[in-house]
């Protein structure tokens, strides 16, 4: 009698580790946070690193803060970051052209080709020998990530922003709470695009 | 027990002191001044320490619940203080993160345009050179 219910138990117990196994595969699928570690090693040849990693608490205390200190640009920011999960930001800026490797940016698209993103935008600019890719994590008809890659000869720049956001509401916070519009924005590179 | 008045009257006679009396008067009367003098000193030297024991019992809670309220009010200060920094920060890294996102995401809209505008103007001038 006990070895028969010995017996019963195996297959309840397997099934179970299965499913434990599982757990993080499909947690993972879903996940729209890269991985950017690999960019690590650019912060020692950079002239400028902004390297910002925001978590929804941190987030949600940034617009507390802001509220509690009557700052006008709050309700705008809490509009725009009440969906997000996280904001992580890898700029690095260099004195030298080619100062990161293809490799390196490499890293990056290989996360992106994993399944449920989708690029949205991608401009090659050989004449400026710049790439510009827009990706988007889809779940259920809804944004569930974003990431932005902006590989220029002297910049690298990685956004990537988990939870859902709207990239028109995004783009139009320029000129607002400190954010340089277009017109006041030093145009570096812009003339005559030759592109895809 | 009888005493007759005779016994009485030779028992308080007058005795003579002997010789000296005066000086060992004197010096016993130095001596208990010497020695009352020596504990006043002492009294007063440690009174602050001795003489308030009672008061000390009835203090020492209070100090006790002083000493615990500063200190509550001192650890809750710092807490204010840490969040309020922590807030700052975050604020800071939001407004920057923002601004970082914005700049390249308008960027990667710009050139797009740009380059879409010299794609119409490439065939524009296709169809009408």
């Amino acid at each position: 009698m006990k070895t028969t219910r010995k017996n019963q138990r195996w297959p309840n117990l397997f099934l179970g580790l299965i499913l434990f196994c599982l757990l993080p595969l499909s947690g993972f699928a879903q996940n729209a946070r890269l991985q950017l570690t690999n960019l690590e090693k650019l912060s020692g040849k950079a002239l400028e690193v902004n390297d910002i990693t925001l978590e929804g608490d941190m987030l949600q205390l940034a617009v507390k803060f802001m509220e509690a200190d009557h700052d006008p640009d709050a309700a705008l920011v809490k509009e725009m970051i009440k969906g997000l999960k996280g904001i992580y930001v890898k700029n690095f800026e260099f004195d030298q052209p080619n100062q990161y490797s293809p490799g390196d940016v490499t890293d990056i698209r290989v996360q992106l080709a994993a399944p449920g993103w989708s690029k949205i935008v991608e401009n090659r600019n050989i004449k400026h020998a710049e790439n510009n890719e827009i990706y988007v994590m889809e779940d259920g008809g809804k944004v569930a990530g974003v990431a932005i890659l902006v590989a220029e000869p002297r910049e690298l720049t990685v956004v990537n922003i988990v939870g859902s956001i709207d990239l028109d509401k995004l783009s139009a916070l320029e000129g607002k709470f400190g954010i340089p519009s277009q017109n006041e924005r030093p145009r570096r590179k812009l003339s005559g695009e030759a592109s895809q | 027990m009888h005493f007759s008045e005779d016994d009485l009257r030779f028992a308080l006679r007058r005795k003579d002191p002997g010789a000296g009396f005066t000086q060992r008067l004197m010096a016993r009367i130095n001596q208990a001044e010497t020695n009352s003098f020596a504990s006043s000193k002492i009294e007063t030297r440690y009174s602050p320490l001795w003489l308030p024991l009672k008061l000390r019992a009835a203090l020492t809670p209070v100090l006790i619940a002083g000493l615990a309220m500063a200190g509550w009010l001192g650890i809750a200060q710092y807490q204010q203080l840490q969040k309020r920094r922590s807030g700052e920060l975050a604020r800071r890294e939001t407004m920057l993160a923002l601004r970082i996102t914005t700049a390249k995401l308008n960027h990667v809209f710009d050139r797009v345009r740009a380059s879409r505008k010299a794609k119409s103007g490439e065939s524009s001038y296709e169809n009408n050179p």
